[in-house]
């Protein structure tokens, strides 16, 4: 425990390579970030993005390569950690309520023969006025708007109170409301020390709020300070023309 | 008055199958239930062309391990490829499965000629021979999936709502999903002397699809489907009891009796089209509501 605190990264990546299908998705990548970050993960639509969160989290077993989370395998620092998921994947139609959804991040702090007590409730509620739904808590999740929905998520991952949080495209879809509201609250879990990764879309968002950015395309193109790694040479790199992917292609060879 | 043992077998179905459908349908897999009962086909099949054996707690043994198979074909074609969709790969193992079960029946037919009668009461179903064992074997099931559920309940409603991200939680383990799709396969092997195995999985959609459009929880969604499926499951006897009785006085037949299976799937079937066609109206009512409304 006392060496897990030690270590100043919060997520170090090791040679990952990941093959879906017969597609390598993300290929040779290393990466650390440090403790305390709110870390934007930058890249064309394909190229590996989501694949490498669910690298992170065990979802994908990787084909070779290793992932540290505070210094330890995910398997050990599963509890330090909360995963958000791409919205569109999930059925909204499952009977539940906005407070329901918000609670089930309590659920693995209790052991399973216990029920839910006061506590559990309280940081529930407490994570939903946190992205601003405690109006709502009753409503069925069947009824929320796209930006409501990804808050809810939100909700339920500062309910897990964990260390390292990981969010899939939490910004798709998501109108302006919403998209300030989780943008406050991802810039207020990193003021409370806790590190963020998210995949992004937008690179002026990027740019103005993140302050670690990744920049990947299959490969790693650059990580690091936002004001180092977003330069028209890189993102040329990671998004570019075609030339750029050639480029990229005789480099690898 | 119906037979008792035909009453608590019906009874106990209604509960088991309002149980494992609402699981079945919050995880998508409404069709699930559809692909193990024909799965089971050949078992049956293949236990009574080898063993010779009428009874059921031999003939279920080989539905339930062919329905087990049916099971890991199903997870085995989904880990290939992402590009074979879910409900394609249900369509393959059902057909595949029951067309051997056909070519099973061929060869049974010839070597132990007949025993097809038997064998027809579980392709249909034959409630009015329902027994006290068949009832026994349903309680079996039923009190472990419900000490499952009440155990299990928060991991369960994760894995329904977001399987991924439940994965990724400290307590998640694949023990929880297997055990559940374990007694889904015993739950429906035990319930083919009630319904058979082309009606089963009516009775496992109607009374979740009934419950859904009643509540928006998901535990009450579950109460109210195990307290429908037992009103049905008490209610079919009656009901085939009321009609036989009808029939006897109109026309002096007295053969007329309704098959008991056919008739809870359809009294499921019909709560569930009401329960839909009542939401619509609610829903259209608000919407004209709101029409009137914005016209002011």
């Amino acid at each position: 425990m006392s060496q897990a605190n030690q270590s100043s990264h919060a997520i170090e990546i090791e040679d990952l390579t990941v093959v879906l299908g017969e597609r390598t998705v993300v290929c040779d990548l290393d990466l650390k970030v440090p403790v305390g970050k709110l870390c934007a993960v930058v890249g064309p639509n394909g190229a590996g993005k989501t694949t490498l969160i669910k690298a992170i989290v065990s979802l994908i077993k990787p084909v070779s390569g290793q992932v540290r989370i505070l210094g330890r395998p995910f398997s050990v620092s599963c509890r330090e950690v909360a995963y958000v998921p791409q919205r569109s994947g999930l059925d909204w139609d499952f009977p539940a309520t906005v407070a329901d959804v918000a609670l089930m991040g309590t659920h693995h702090s209790l052991p399973w023969w216990k029920g839910l007590g006061r506590g559990e409730r309280d940081r529930a509620t407490a994570a939903l006025a946190a992205v601003g739904l405690e109006e709502l808590r009753d409503r069925p999740i069947s009824n929320l708007s796209g930006g409501q929905q990804q808050r809810v998520l939100l909700a339920r991952a500062l309910a897990q109170q964990a260390e390292v949080f990981l969010l899939d495209e939490p910004f798709q879809g998501v109108d302006a409301a919403s998209e300030s509201a989780i943008m406050r609250t991802l810039t207020s879990m990193r003021d409370h020390g806790k590190t963020v990764m998210v995949v992004h879309h937008d690179l002026h968002a990027v740019a103005e709020r993140f302050d670690h950015a990744v920049l990947m395309n299959v490969r790693k193109i650059a990580d690091g300070a936002v004001s180092s790694v977003i330069t028209p040479e890189n993102l040329r790199r990671t998004f570019g023309t075609r030339v750029g992917f050639d480029d990229l292609g005789q480099r690898e060879a | 008055m119906p037979d008792p043992a035909v009453m608590t077998g019906c009874i106990l179905a209604g509960v088991l199958y309002g149980l494992l459908g609402s699981f079945c349908m919050a995880r998508n897999q409404a069709l699930l239930g559809d692909v193990i009962s024909h799965a089971a086909w050949p078992g049956l099949v293949l236990a009574l062309g080898l063993t010779g054996s009428r009874h059921f707690g031999v003939l279920g043994v080989g539905a339930a391990l062919v329905g087990f198979m049916a099971l890991i074909s199903l997870e085995y074609l989904g880990k290939g490829s992402t590009r074979i969709k879910p409900d394609t790969r249900l369509a393959l193992v059902l057909s595949g499965f029951f067309a051997a079960g056909m070519l099973f029946t061929r060869q049974v037919q010839t070597s132990r000629p007949g025993s097809m009668g038997h064998l027809h009461s579980f392709l249909f179903g034959q409630t009015a021979a329902l027994v006290w064992m068949d009832t026994a074997v349903m309680a079996t099931v039923l009190i472990p999936t419900m000490i499952l559920v009440w155990l299990r309940w928060r991991d369960l409603s994760a894995l329904c709502f977001d399987p991924q991200w439940r994965q990724t939680t400290p307590h998640a383990n694949g023990a929880t999903p297997a055990i559940l799709n374990g007694l889904l396969v015993i739950g429906i092997v035990a319930g083919l002397p009630v319904a058979g195995v082309v009606l089963v999985s009516a009775l496992l959609v109607c009374l979740p699809v009934t419950a859904r459009s009643l509540t928006n929880r998901f535990s009450s969604g579950i109460l109210v489907a195990m307290g429908l499926g037992a009103t049905l499951g008490a209610l079919s006897p009656l009901v085939v009891m009321l009609t036989e009785s009808i029939f006897r006085h109109w026309r002096g037949n007295d053969d007329a009796r309704l098959p008991t299976g056919p008739v809870f799937v359809l009294l499921g079937v019909t709560c569930s089209g009401l329960s839909l066609g009542l939401k619509n109206m609610r829903q259209r009512k608000i919407q004209r509501m709101g029409r009137n409304h914005a016209s002011c």
